[in-house]
């Protein structure tokens, strides 16, 4: 009996140290940073790394997305602003070297999903109220979407050379808004890696790059285009952007009917039949302009992603109903209780 | 030398106590979401989603007035013209986000077992 207690002692011991063994990974040392820009929320997750190495390079990335956000603003005095309005009074517009880049590309992205994406869209997102801090309640006339058609602005009426910007179409306003997010992320990437994090997420409004993992793969949720919660998870592999465009993000109601904020610049309506579309993608610009260029595709939306070089994506249809591509349906775990019915895509 | 000594007592009582201890704190805190308040870039607080009650926050241009209720949150008032986070309604799956900007409050919820590091919207 006397001997017995001490060996109790020993097990005792051994469970206390199981126990605070079983403890310690609930307490990842997961850093993490937290601004508003770009009128959304910019979230910034980084693992294994100490608050002191990661401050500069964080206060960095901060004062980027700052930068971007003043430069870029759609409809509040920004360098971009400035531009459309130098564009509409004459014709051509001085372009900084950084914007001039970032606009050849756009202009790539645009040429790759056939006008779909489309950054010279600005004077329809004005007609429709989306330039504007609050919701629109009201639909525009149909002579004015009309009137814009008959004179649809396209990227390629932008000619970029020598610094400069100039179109034959006064109707030409440029709009980052389904591009600005992907740049910044991209850029914010590319900082944290340039300063030895190889372990992060930077995330914008719910469209995000992850690089690397945390004690495992970073797992991203995406939302469900009809329902509170998470429809589906997807765990990173090494360095993707995941972007997803929705009809639930920016909308108003009209007698009825939901008019949301992608338009489509071939009918002057927001675009119907999708009511969510992901895609995964390294670029996070890239993977930004393909998530509304294939929101906006609609049914042919296969020929689209395979134009553009996309081959993981998911589309939730207004009715409910998800189409993947195969290379999608690796990916993607279903979280809601009944699983959705899926139609495999291939591309064309 | 092979009797149980005080010391020996004591080292059992505080293992015991100790297991006691880390069931209580650990168990329950993984039991309840909690929700993270930020205002304009800080972390304003961490406040566990046991019961339900409202509460006043201060942003940058008023006061938003959120509710707290097991497992989630929700807006319930703030100094906005859109209401867009009123509308946003109940947050309750960890990750998910409902955030006043022109306030520069937003509301974060943190799940039971981490499940989601983002949530893509």
């Amino acid at each position: 009996m006397r001997t017995e207690l001490p060996k109790h002692l020993h097990l005792l011991a051994l469970l206390a140290a199981i126990l605070l063994a079983a403890c310690r990974p609930a307490e990842a040392p997961l850093l993490e940073r937290r601004f508003i820009a770009l009128g959304t929320i910019v979230d910034i997750t980084l693992f294994g790394v100490d608050a002191e190495q990661a401050d500069p390079v964080l206060a960095a990335v901060e004062r980027d997305f700052h930068r971007l956000h003043h430069d870029w603003h759609a409809w509040e005095d920004s360098r971009l602003t400035a531009i459309n309005t130098a564009l509409q009074q004459g014709g051509q517009a001085p372009v900084p070297a950084d914007l001039m880049a970032v606009l050849e590309r756009a202009r790539a992205l645009n040429r790759s999903s056939d006008g779909l994406f489309e950054p010279a869209i600005g004077g329809l997102m004005a007609l429709w109220g989306f330039h504007s801090n609050d919701l629109p309640d009201r639909v525009p006339d149909a002579a004015a979407i009309e009137a814009w058609l008959a004179g649809r602005p396209r990227m390629t009426d932008l000619e970029l050379q020598d610094g400069r910007a100039r179109t034959d179409n006064p109707r030409l306003q440029l709009d980052l808004g389904a591009f600005a997010k992907g740049v910044a992320v991209d850029r914010a990437i590319a900082a944290l890696r340039a300063a030895g994090i190889d372990n992060a997420i930077v995330n914008a409004g719910g469209d995000l790059r992850a690089i690397g993992a945390r004690e495992r793969p970073w797992r991203i949720g995406i939302r469900h285009p009809r329902a509170p919660g998470v429809l589906a998870s997807i765990e990173t592999r090494g360095d993707e952007s995941i972007f997803t465009s929705g009809d639930y993000e920016r909308y108003f109601e009209a007698e009825g009917t939901r008019y949301h904020h992608i338009i489509d610049p071939r009918s002057g309506y927001p675009a119907r039949g999708t009511a969510s579309l992901t895609v995964i993608h390294t670029e996070a610009a890239t993977a930004d302009a393909a998530a509304t260029a294939l929101f906006v595709a609609g049914d042919a939306w296969p020929r689209t992603a395979a134009d553009m070089g996309i081959n993981r994506v998911m589309r939730v249809r207004a009715d409910g109903t998800v189409e993947m591509t195969p290379a999608m349906a690796g990916r993607i775990r279903f979280e809601t209780e009944t699983e959705p019915a899926v139609m495999l895509r291939e591309l064309p | 030398m092979r009797g149980i000594r005080a010391a020996d007592l004591l080292v059992l009582v505080l293992a015991v106590g100790l297991v006691g201890w880390s069931y209580i704190h650990f168990w329950q805190r993984e039991a309840a979401a909690s929700l993270e308040v930020w205002v304009d870039g800080r972390h304003q607080a961490s406040l566990p989603l046991i019961e339900s009650r409202t509460l006043d926050i201060e942003g940058s241009i008023g006061t938003s007035r959120i509710a707290l209720a097991p497992g989630r949150a929700r807006f319930l008032d703030s100094p906005c013209e859109s209401k867009r986070c009123v509308h946003t309604g109940w947050i309750d799956q960890g990750g998910m986000v409902a955030a006043c900007l022109p306030n520069r409050v937003s509301l974060h919820l943190q799940g039971r077992d981490r499940r989601y590091d983002a949530i893509n919207l």
